[in-house]
């Protein structure tokens, strides 16, 4: 009994709020847009407080996998390290200071950047390997449609747009924004469908994330 | 001086020899453990009749333990028993008439016995296992059973007859006749047999069974025989008075003269133990049928095996189950296991094959080298490109056409890893933007996104003399998602409190970027003059589509996109009511961007190693289908 009456009420908080959100797109009336950003506000407070309790999650795991030299426990060690780091100069500097900004522009930007091309490198690799390993229908095309795209997107050698290349370049269009367009739309109608059928249900509780 | 006779050869020597003069063999009385045994003997305490255990026996002796122990009641001992010691008794007493202890016999039958007896008793000492431990001579032992048969008053030692073998009236077939006749079949009418009464045998009963009770075998004990203690004691004190009597040696000791009549071993291992039929019927040997399969084919009158096998019974297989726990049954298949892994051969480890990672590391070293090479060395050189996306005309004239007095929003939503492609793209539009000398605002929902926009527009600041707070601001990081898009999309100034990076006057003043002169006049989403969001995602352009579409009025709200999310991006543009007033994607459409704003900045600094890297992974990838290509040709041959 106690519990319906719980689930009832966190129903009801939910579907208000929620119907409050929604009714300050269609309603210009100052109640209502007040209170739909003070929804916003808690909302982005709560994200906040989300973000800190990831971030000690994160800290907890790798602390137990240096705890116990779980397989790994070393690059752990050094998130943990570069963690506390980074925290303890931005509480005390800020995030904006001199230090944190050097730490951005001299670590994580090199290292991210160094990663990405990596996964360059990966990828034609795989490509590599495709196209030497397997021979069928679905390698060819994958081959034809890549080389295609590359050509049409990559600088002309020789400093000339002949009509060949300008060929290519309508070819790489028809393939990226017919093809390849084509198939984004349909993925953004079902997630926009999803997204509507899913805020529905919250909106009427049949779905409760928070809890039954 | 004294001889000693042989017991092997019976042959005489001194009586200082201790072996044979003729055969070599020790002669008893000096051998060494003959002499240990009897210094023993000699030493222990004397029995209860005072005499030394090894000392010979006495009837008197013998029959006195069973009388004062109370032994055997008269009624009690056996018939044949009655009558040795009535035959005992009669001896002693000098009668010879045994007729009356033996009913059923005659007196030829007696007096043959009596022969037999005599012949075992003429030949000297009675044979048998010497202290050599040699076998008698067979024709020692062919009288051996009759005497055994006059120790059960078949025989007589006052017999007149009594004569040995060697002097009998029957030499020449060398069987005497008493052997002769109980080689007949039918027993003598009335005649008794040891062992039981009539009544006992079965009919037709088997003529060897006498015999075969008394073909005691030499030297095996009463227990070996399956014989009561009792009974072979008696038998033991029997022949030892009835040899005393006589004045020969006892012979306790000495075993009978007839050869066992034992059957093969592989005969008596077959031997039924306990047979499935309580009375084996015998037919006759006419009648009996002849083995013919096994090892006994060919013989007549063995058991059967067929009824032992083909009679129908409970089979014993599957009756025992046992009753096996999972534990115990695992336990077992581990057992099991572990034999079986130590008896097979581990086999040997494959040897590992040293693989260098050719092809990675060429892939690589060809991507980095092409990239690497037009920046070092300036070649090769592409041409630049000739011609423009047709939106690309359509968002310059936008950002053309913007009012200067209302600043311009960037949204600096991707990450570091992204900086190579999205600094120079978006470096072409804010190149256009700040030559136009708009305010500039930037804002990310990304944490790295802040520093990030500080790193992208300080370049093009300093190329246009951008100040920090008066010209440009950074409201920071927006936390909270979606959610904080939809806040600052309604409430700028209640989404973001403060600002990031900020001059030290305005911090030292305690004002925030809305305080600067950039966002003053700011107070919702519509009043920056274009919101240009630069991105690596299309999860993130579709939240800005949609969380901040309704927001943004009449103010342009432009995609700046990596080549990637473009085809997921550009259907809000392409739409019939687009949601994207322009987009800019890759970095060959930066090129062409600063091309059309004439003046080149990061998209065309990394325009020739664009060139040749995307040249590279096609010449990979053609080099890789040629490989393959080479391959399958080269299976096929080998096929």
């Amino acid at each position: 009994m106690r519990l319906i009456r719980l689930s009832a009420i966190w129903a009801a908080i939910a579907l208000g709020v929620g119907l409050f959100v929604l009714l300050g797109y269609f309603v210009d009336l100052e109640f209502v847009t007040g209170l739909r950003i003070l929804f916003m506000q808690w909302a982005v407070l709560l994200a906040a407080a989300a973000l800190l309790v990831g971030l000690v999650n994160l800290a907890a795991v790798h602390w137990r996998k240096v705890s116990l030299s779980d397989e790994g426990w070393l690059y752990s060690g050094v998130l943990i390290l570069a963690l506390l780091v980074t925290l303890i100069l931005a509480v005390f500097f800020g995030p904006d200071a001199p230090i944190s900004l050097f730490i951005f522009n001299n670590l994580q930007l090199p290292l991210e950047s160094s990663l990405m091309a990596i996964m360059s490198v990966t990828l034609l690799l795989a490509g590599f390997r495709v196209v030497a390993r397997r021979r069928d229908l679905f390698s060819l095309l994958f081959l034809l449609v890549t080389l295609l795209v590359l050509l049409g997107t990559a600088p002309a050698l020789g400093g000339t747009e002949s009509g060949t290349v300008a060929s290519l370049r309508e070819l790489r269009n028809w393939i990226s924004q017919v093809w390849a367009a084509g198939g984004a739309r349909g993925i953004l109608l079902g997630v926009a469908l999803g997204a509507t059928a899913t805020g529905l249900r919250v909106l009427m509780a049949v779905d409760r994330p928070y809890g039954s | 001086m004294a001889e000693i006779q042989c017991p092997n050869c019976g042959k005489p020597n001194p009586d200082t020899a201790e072996t044979c003069q003729h055969c070599g063999e020790p002669l008893g009385s000096g051998s060494d453990w003959m002499n240990e045994i009897q210094e023993q003997a000699d030493g222990m305490a004397p029995g209860p009749g005072g005499s030394s255990p090894f000392a010979p026996v006495e009837p008197s002796e013998v029959e006195q333990p069973a009388e004062e122990n109370g032994g055997l009641a008269e009624g009690e001992v056996p018939e044949w028993l009655q009558r040795i010691r009535a035959k005992q008794a009669a001896d002693e007493g000098g009668g010879d008439d045994f007729s009356a202890l033996r009913p059923g016999f005659s007196d030829e039958q007696d007096q043959e016995a009596e022969q037999g007896l005599e012949t075992v008793e003429g030949r000297g000492p009675v044979g048998g296992v010497g202290p050599g431990g040699k076998d008698q001579e067979p024709a020692d032992r062919a009288a051996e059973p009759e005497d055994i048969r006059a120790g059960f008053g078949f025989g007589s030692d006052s017999d007149p007859d009594y004569a040995p073998y060697e002097k009998s009236a029957e030499p020449d077939t060398g069987i005497p006749s008493w052997l002769a006749q109980s080689d007949e079949p039918q027993p003598p009418a009335g005649a008794q047999p040891a062992g039981g009464t009539e009544s006992d045998q079965p009919e037709g009963g088997l003529p060897h069974v006498p015999a075969l009770l008394g073909e005691q075998p030499v030297g095996l004990s009463a227990e070996e025989l399956g014989v009561p203690d009792w009974l072979g004691e008696v038998e033991q004190s029997e022949e030892g008075g009835e040899e005393t009597l006589k004045g020969r040696r006892p012979a306790a000791a000495a075993p009978p003269d007839l050869e066992r009549a034992t059957l093969p071993n592989w005969l008596e291992a077959m031997r039924p133990v306990d047979t499935f039929r309580s009375v084996v019927q015998i037919d006759a040997e006419d009648d009996q049928t002849i083995e013919s399969i096994g090892p006994l084919a060919g013989l007549r009158g063995v058991l059967m095996a067929e009824p032992v096998v083909a009679m129908p019974r409970t089979s014993t297989v599957g009756a025992m189950q046992l009753e096996v726990s999972e534990r115990q049954y695992a336990q077992a298949e581990l057992l099991q296991q572990l034999i079986t892994e130590e008896e097979s051969s581990e086999p040997a480890a494959p040897r590992r094959r040293t693989r260098l990672a050719i092809f990675r590391w060429a892939i690589a070293a060809v991507t980095v080298v092409a990239a690497a090479l037009p920046v070092l060395t300036g070649a090769p050189s592409f041409a630049l490109p000739g011609l423009e996306p047709k939106e690309l005309g359509a968002l310059f004239d936008l950002v053309d056409r913007l009012p200067p007095d209302r600043p311009a929003l960037f949204v600096f939503d991707y990450d570091p890893g992204n900086t190579g492609e999205l600094d120079a793209v978006a470096g072409a539009l804010l190149d256009q933007v700040m030559g136009r000398g708009l305010p500039v605002a930037s804002v990310s929902t990304r944490p790295t996104g802040a520093p990030q926009a500080l790193y992208t527009m300080h370049r093009y600041a300093s190329r246009h003399g951008y100040v920090e707070g008066s010209d440009m601001v950074h409201l920071g990081y927006l936390s909270g998602g979606p959610a904080a898009v939809q806040l600052f999309a309604s409430n700028p100034r209640g989404a973001i409190l403060k600002g990031f990076a900020l001059p030290e006057e305005m911090k030292s003043a305690g004002q925030t970027a809305w305080d600067s002169p950039t966002l003053e006049r700011v107070s919702s989403l519509s009043d920056f003059s274009i919101v240009a969001v630069i991105t690596a995602g299309s999860e993130t352009a579709r939240l800005w589509v949609e969380q901040a579409g309704s927001a943004l009025g009449e103010t342009p709200l432009v995609m700046v996109l990596s080549a990637a999310a473009e085809p997921l991006v550009r259907p809000y543009y392409e739409a019939s009511q687009p949601q994207i007033d322009g987009i800019l994607t890759g970095l060959p459409a930066a090129v062409a961007y600063e091309q059309r704003n004439g003046r080149f900045g990061l998209a065309l600094d990394r325009w020739n190693g664009f060139g040749a890297g995307m040249l590279a992974a096609e010449l990979v990838l053609l080099a890789g289908a040629g490989y393959g290509l080479v391959r399958w040709v080269m299976a096929r041959r080998e096929a």
